[in-house]
């Protein structure tokens, strides 16, 4: 459902098959986050997702009205975190959980995460056209 | 998730036919994968050409894969799709995991 949206969207934008993916798995992760970690996996919760768009640039809000990205996550969701920064000959330091934020923070061109009266929001912007160009 | 297998030699090749691997399916995904492994495969190619999607969950259940294989056997990937392929890309987990073009290929290098 959230794949089909957002894909729809890139293509009426007419977004590169790269940029597409990009967001449609970045808005998959923030969804899944959401459902994982502000709700616990509890079913009937909601999570808004909204899409803004103009033809230089895709933004998206998921909102949720969960528990709070705990600030050690918010820090690290700001800043990067380290979880790809493994040895990969040392199996045990593969990371098997905690990649969706830092792949959202990599994937996209501008993220936040804000506690607002509506709830938890996760923003997060990608431009169509190369920076140069806008 | 649902997988086509077949055998060549020792080789068991898993063919994924669900396009989507995310975290709705990521736990019964690895569940499988943990089985064949359980089963004594100890050469295992997982076919990924029929996907077209797949997030950090489905991710994490491959590298869990990885790991339940250990050091004793192979648990290789072909035919990963551009937008299948970036994800590994994007967490360096290409440097991680054998991938090879089509499963085919894959036998070939495990036999």
């Amino acid at each position: 459902m959230i794949s089909a949206l957002v894909r729809g969207v890139c293509d009426h934008l007419g977004a590169s098959a790269d940029q597409t993916s990009s967001v449609e798995l970045c808005a998959v992760e923030a969804v899944t986050n959401a459902i994982k970690h502000a709700y616990r996996g509890i079913p009937g919760n909601r999570i808004t997702l909204e899409v803004c768009y103009t033809s230089e640039r895709l933004d998206l809000s998921v909102l949720d009205q969960g528990l709070r990205m705990p600030p050690e996550q918010q820090e690290k969701f700001a800043t990067g975190s380290h979880v790809f920064e493994f040895d990969p000959d040392d199996l045990n330091s593969l990371p098997e959980g905690g990649m969706g934020l830092e792949i959202i923070r990599q994937e996209m061109d501008q993220t936040s995460w804000s506690e607002e009266a509506a709830g938890n929001c996760l923003r997060m912007t990608k431009f169509l056209l190369p920076l140069a160009s806008l | 998730m649902r997988f086509e297998e077949s055998r060549v030699g020792s080789v068991l090749v898993a063919r994924a036919l669900d396009g989507r691997i995310a975290a709705d399916i990521a736990p019964r995904f690895k569940a499988e994968l943990a089985e064949y492994i359980t089963q004594g495969n100890r050469s295992i190619v997982l076919d990924l050409a029929g996907v077209t999607f797949i997030d950090s969950s489905g991710l994490g259940a491959l590298v869990g894969s990885l790991k339940a294989m250990g050091k004793e056997g192979d648990f290789v990937l072909s035919g990963a799709k551009a937008a299948v392929a970036g994800v590994f890309r994007l967490t360096r987990m290409d440097k991680v995991f054998r991938m090879y073009e089509t499963a085919d290929d894959a036998v070939a290098a495990l036999s």
